[in-house]
């Protein structure tokens, strides 16, 4: 049985869910974006990379937009087309760019060994794109959020690792 | 993720199924924290049939290295790391930290 295409917008399967902003939901978000990646027909070492760069920027959610486990959620929506795999996910904690994360030293001895930027770090090796919205609730009305943060990775099928 | 652990004579074996993500990372720090806080500090870690391994559990292998190695008191090995997790540890720059094994009894004959 193959995937049917929409032939206009090259879609192929789309669908969101919300998880609890806790710990204990990265397992289940794996096997929620398990199945959209199952749709794109990646390679099972992709398939490892792009389950890795989910998790790790979940965990960064979790921990750095709501600082900590929290009864907020994270919307995630995966989009697979012709081309690529798109997974968007939104929280409405604080700020938290992975673009002012400075890349860790993969150099330095084992005491000098920094702890954090390793997750960002890999989100970025193992995904095409990553792109980070974080927007005020004043610049979109009738919301009942403060903020809304959009992290949208995408990997493409073509020549794919 | 599940963590057994055996004693023996030079080392203790740690042996870690599962995935290793921020829900069992502090779950596994706990258990190799046991072992190093009660003065023991040659660890072989077996990873055999570790599915899945993210930054924090790269932070709990790095911190338990850092404590084993300090004054040169010991070390930790790890033993089956699969091929994936593997390539984390290369990409991480980790692979010059930790001595890589294969199979078990000999890294528990190597301490």
């Amino acid at each position: 049985m193959g995937n049917s295409v929409d032939k206009k917008s090259g879609v192929i399967f789309r669908k969101t869910a919300s998880f609890p902003a806790k710990f204990s939901s990265l397992k289940e978000i794996g096997q929620f974006v398990r199945k959209a990646i199952r749709k794109a027909q990646l390679s099972e070492g992709t398939t490892y990379k792009v389950l890795l760069a989910v998790d790790e920027a979940c965990s960064n959610i979790i921990e750095h937009a709501y600082g900590g486990e929290s009864d907020e959620d994270i919307n995630c929506s995966c989009l697979v087309t012709d081309k690529d795999l798109v997974i968007q996910l939104r929280d409405h904690g604080g700020s938290f760019n992975p673009d002012t994360i400075p890349s860790p030293d993969l150099k330095s001895t084992i005491e000098h060994r920094a702890r954090g930027g390793l997750g960002v770090f890999f989100i970025r090796q193992f995904m095409d794109e990553v792109i980070y919205k974080s927007i005020p609730a004043n610049s979109r009305s009738g919301q009942k959020y403060d903020r809304e943060n959009i992290l949208t990775m995408v990997k493409r099928k073509e020549g794919e690792r | 993720m599940d963590v057994t652990k055996s004693q023996y004579k030079r080392c203790d074996l740690v042996k870690v199924t599962g995935r290793i993500d921020s829900f069992t990372a502090p779950k596994l720090a706990e258990a190799l924290n046991e072992i190093t806080n009660a003065g023991k500090y040659n660890l072989a870690i077996d990873m055999n049939e570790v599915e899945y391994i993210s930054s924090a559990g790269l932070r709990v292998m790095i911190d338990v290295q850092k404590t084993c190695k300090h004054l040169n008191r010991g070390e930790v090995v790890l033993v089956g790391v699969p091929k994936r997790i593997f390539e984390t540890f290369e990409l991480a720059g980790f692979v010059p930290l930790f001595r890589f094994m294969d199979d078990v009894t000999a890294a528990i004959a190597s301490f």
